[in-house]
């Protein structure tokens, strides 16, 4: 329908003309004043205490001690039980984070700002890998470790940002992508670059040559270090288009750890859930299948835009780490997603597919029409809090998510 | 006490040879008397239901849903044949064909990848075959329809579009065409030339285009109509418009139209139209009589007369000898045809010989099955009652087995007519199937027909020779083979 | 959308280039007797829903 298929077309194009820039890196309260005491923002779609996921009440737990809105873990059990804490969306706030994705007051967040638009979207800093509280993890290690960063990491990057003037973020993918990287579950060239570019002004804001080793050792040792950075980029390229009447393109995929949610920019802000799946993939020795927690995480952000799985092409040793076969099939996945997608990105392409752009703009009628749903890369938890990574492979987006926004998007153009 | 039992995947589709093949293995599985695997549309449960085997579950499938049903003799049995099921489902095993993760899944997407695509070649279950094609016929792409189940009004609607947009509509139920010399479907290998079919029946054209690649002559196209085009409700549309494509199709010289006899209007309609074709036509309407043809036309009333009349010459290599019959047998004639037209065609031969015949394919004047009594039966095994939700006698030899160990069986019979049909699509290997069943049984006369070429995979001389030695007689075509039938129980053809 | 000359003569014009939807086999075969094919990989769509399949070709326009 001609309407549609020109909202489709503007919806791509501002996805296509965000020029997002990562400026700066602030306390969680300063980019989004609403965090007050108490208020925790988590991954995915609204969920209340009582449905979450292990990995998530393990993260909350340990970031309301964190923040001094409790004494120990337990304390923080059974305020969160007894509703003390008010939890929200990461994406009603302008933000995204990782797996948990807990978003708090205290934490420093990167600030990208998309200066074609002029809107803003926020993540919290990589904590690395291993046990760490977007896994879930809340023990003294974790709090530390989340300390330094509000204390040391989040203001020495922040001091380096403002100092670069700002780092255009779309040539950094537009390499990363000829280097390897999907920018999900691999970000190592991204991260590698980003550290390049930002070490003189590292070394020229730095407080000490002590605490600027340890900045550059935390970043350099954290191969995921760019993930949120591409994430937040990615809330800031897709805002521009969340509510445009007429357009069945997804505007934000996202999950809880129990349901998995999905927009749409012609029915706006609606939300539209189903049980989330089971990752399928490869588990770290001692771990397998029964240990994995259900998928969870904002990071299918990175797909919205094209990236992630979608851009499996460009990353072949992906395929292998998430199980999902060989490497020489890296582009079929890039290729059955093209099926379901508006159009490729001209200026974020693939070598191995003859430059071919990403594929960009899913658009809900051909997933709902193929069968064909969005395929994500991502990180495996442990279902239990506190453990870590176990794994990584691919999930699929539920297809029910796509069909009760089918239903609901023709109700806007008056079809039933 | 057996026990039915009902498994649903969802969302799952298999393409229904591969279905057909696990159905099969289970089916043969001790204990299991029945299993079908098969896509939920109503169609298929109606099928499901009539084999016995539909139960609540599999009724609550939807239309893209997998209905795995069997009626097993008891519920452990019942139970080891599903789980087997899922095994073979999870491993259909390898195919031939290029299948990856990345292979297209629309047909939008499959003409993005070749974007000179110009057919379609649909065999998708017909309850999905037209919207299909309307997606073909919307991208510009000409469009084959092999899938049967198509309601008329569908194929009435579609047929109209795509005239509107200058496409060609070849189908429903059309299982053979020969476009630009590339077989479609199940189709010969058969040499190019200048005659030019139009055919309404599969095997119809079949047959037409190996009798006159035997006589070294070729094809310039065979054009599938779909077994309803000459319907008054379709009133010849995909006909029509391929008697303009060969009209202006500069390498045929010859076009011959098979059908059976069309309703009286839609056969004005079209030889209305043949007249104004400077070209000379054969009109092959089985089992018509006294057409009034133009003067550019001239009738053939059957397939190899069809062939012989565009030829212009005889096909046959000399008369075969007349065959006597065992003094033991009995002097009915039965016919077990895997084609629909050669079917239809055997009826009409002996009914000009004034021979009472039956049939669950009856032609006008012939007997319905049940009003057998001392007629020649003739069973088309590839009609809709035997091929739902299983493989097609072409595809599938042993679907005849059955049929043809019952007629060695009855003493009445005394000759046996068949028809062994080769080219792409078709069993690797029909005439060793036909002779294994023939092996060590003595009785009725055997008489066969090998449709196909020496370029077809199967090579006709070898197929000949192989049935040849294990007692039957070839005849050169379908219409000899009635005819000999005939001779050899003491009547004139 | 039309991208090709819509007469019945085009397709005769040479060997056909095919789009085979459904039965593998045909794809198969096409490829053995050199006709240029590419095989989709079918399901029905909207996994056969008849009202999501409805709404589609509303949308589709």
């Amino acid at each position: 329908m001609k309407e549609i298929e020109e909202a489709n077309q503007e919806v791509l194009r501002r996805m296509l003309a965000g020029e997002p820039t990562l400026v700066d890196v602030v306390p969680g309260v300063q980019a989004i004043p609403d965090l007050a005491d108490h208020v925790i923002l988590h991954a995915g779609p609204p969920i209340g205490w009582d449905r979450m996921c292990g990995p998530l009440r393990g993260a909350i737990m340990g970031v309301a001690v964190f923040e001094g809105w409790a004494e120990d873990l337990d304390e923080a059990g059974e305020k969160a039980a007894a509703g003390s804490f008010m939890f929200h969306p990461n994406h009603h706030f302008g933000a995204v984070g990782p797996m948990t994705g807990l978003t708090t007051k205290s934490q420093p967040l990167l600030v990208v700002e998309n200066k074609a638009f002029g809107n803003r979207a926020y993540c919290a800093i990589n904590e690395g890998l291993g046990k760490v509280m977007r896994f879930g993890g809340n023990d003294a290690e974790v709090l530390d470790r989340l300390r330094w960063i509000k204390e040391v990491l989040g203001p020495a990057l922040g001091r380096a940002v403002r100092e670069a003037d700002g780092i255009p973020l779309k040539p950094l993918i537009a390499r990363g992508l000829t280097m390897g990287d999907e920018m999900h579950q691999r970000n190592v060239a991204c991260s590698t670059l980003l550290l390049r570019q930002l070490a003189p002004e590292l070394a020229r804001t730095a407080k000490s040559t002590e605490e600027l080793a340890a900045c550059l050792g935390f970043i350099g040792r954290n191969d995921q270090f760019f993930l949120n950075v591409a994430m937040a980029m990615g809330k800031a390229l897709t805002d521009p288009a969340r509510s445009i009447d007429g357009s069945s393109v997804v505007t934000a995929m996202s999950r809880n750890g129990t349901e998995f949610g999905i927009r749409v920019s012609g029915t706006g802000d609606r939300w539209f859930t189903a049980p989330v799946e089971m990752p399928v993939g490869l588990y770290f020795p001692g771990f397998s299948e029964r240990d994995a927690n259900p998928d969870i995480g904002d990071s299918a952000i990175v797909e919205t835009i094209g990236l992630g799985a979608f851009a499996m092409a460009a990353a072949p040793a992906v395929v292998g780490y998430v199980g999902a076969g060989r490497a020489s099939e890296a582009a079929a996945f890039t290729r059955s997603m093209a099926e379901i997608v508006v159009g490729p990105n001209p200026a974020w392409t693939i070598p191995a597919m003859d430059f071919a752009g990403v594929p960009t703009g899913i658009d809900i009628r051909l997933v709902v029409e193929t069968g064909l749903a969005p395929t994500i890369n991502t990180g495996i938890a442990h279902r239990e809090p506190g453990v870590g990574q176990v794994g990584a492979g691919v999930v699929k987006a539920p297809l029910n998510c796509f069909e009760q926004a089918l239903v609901a998007f023709a109700a806007t153009m008056d079809i039933k | 006490m057996s026990v039915i039992l009902n498994e649903i995947r969802r969302a799952t589709y298999l393409d229904s040879i591969v279905l057909m093949r696990i159905s099969r293995q289970i089916a043969s599985l001790p204990g299991v008397e029945e299993a079908g695997l098969i896509l939920g549309t109503p169609a298929n449960k109606d099928l499901l239901r009539e084999a016995g085997i539909l139960g609540p579950g599999g009724d609550a499938a939807e239309a893209g849903d997998l209905i795995l049903a069997l009626r097993a003799r008891d519920e452990a049995t019942g139970e080891a044949a599903v789980a087997e099921a899922k095994r073979l489902l999870d491993h259909p095993g390898a195919s031939g064909a290029p299948a990856s993760i990345g292979s297209p899944r629309t047909i939008r997407a499959a003409v993005k990848a070749m974007p000179a695509a110009n057919l379609a070649l649909i065999s998708v279950p017909g309850h999905f075959a037209v919207a299909e094609a309307r997606k073909a016929l919307g991208l510009g792409l000409h469009v084959m329809i092999f899938s049967d189940n198509v309601p008329i009004e569908e194929e009435v609607a579609l047929k109209r579009e795509a005239r509107d947009r200058g496409l060609l509509v070849m189908g429903p139920d059309c299982g053979t065409a020969i476009v630009g010399g590339a077989p479609l479907a199940f189709a010969n290998v058969v040499p190019r030339g200048d005659i030019g079919i139009i055919g309404a029946s599969g095997t119809g054209i079949q047959e037409v285009s190996c009798l006159i690649a035997r006589a070294g002559r070729g094809i310039s196209h065979a054009i599938g109509t779909g077994a309803r085009d000459l319907n008054a409700d379709v009133g010849a549309i995909t006909t029509l418009m391929a008697i303009d494509a060969l009209d202006a199709n500069t390498v045929t010289r010859h076009v011959v139209l098979i059908s059976k006899p069309p309703a009286t209007s839609v056969a004005k309609l079209v030889l209305d139209r043949v007249a104004r074709s400077p070209k000379p036509f054969t009109i092959c309407f089985l089992g018509a009589e006294d057409l009034p043809l133009p003067a550019n036309a001239r009738a053939a009333s059957t397939l190899k007369a069809a062939a012989e009349t565009c030829l212009g010459q005889s096909v046959t290599t000399g008369q075969a000898k007349p065959q006597p019959l065992r003094p033991d047998r009995g002097k009915l004639v039965r016919g077990l045809f895997a084609g629909g037209t050669f079917c239809a065609e055997a009826q009409i031969v002996f009914q000009r010989a004034r021979l009472a015949v039956a049939s669950n394919a009856a032609v006008p004047g012939a007997s319905p099955l049940a009003d057998a009594k001392g007629a020649h039966v003739m069973i088309d095994l590839g009609a809709d009652e035997f091929t739902r939700g299983r493989p097609h006698p072409m595809i599938e030899p042993t679907v005849r087995d059955g049929p043809l160990k019952a007629a060695f069986a009855d003493p009445a019979v005394g000759v046996i007519l068949l028809d062994v049909v080769l080219g792409y699509g078709a069993h690797p290997d029909p005439a060793r199937h036909v002779a294994g069943v023939l092996a060590g049984r003595g009785g009725p006369l055997v008489v066969a027909t090998v449709t196909g070429t020496d370029s077809d995979p199967q090579r006709r001389t070898a197929q000949v020779r192989t049935l040849v030695e294990a007692g039957a007689i070839v005849a050169e075509s379908n219409a000899d083979a009635a005819a000999i039938a005939i001779g050899a129980i003491g009547e004139t053809a | 959308m039309e991208k090709k000359d819509s007469n019945p003569s085009s397709l005769l014009a040479a060997a056909p280039r095919v789009v085979n939807i459904g039965l593998e086999l045909f794809a198969v075969n096409l490829v053995d007797n050199g006709t240029e094919v590419v095989h989709v990989q079918w399901s029905p769509p909207a996994r056969g829903n008849a009202h999501l399949i409805s709404l589609l070709d509303k949308l589709r326009g």
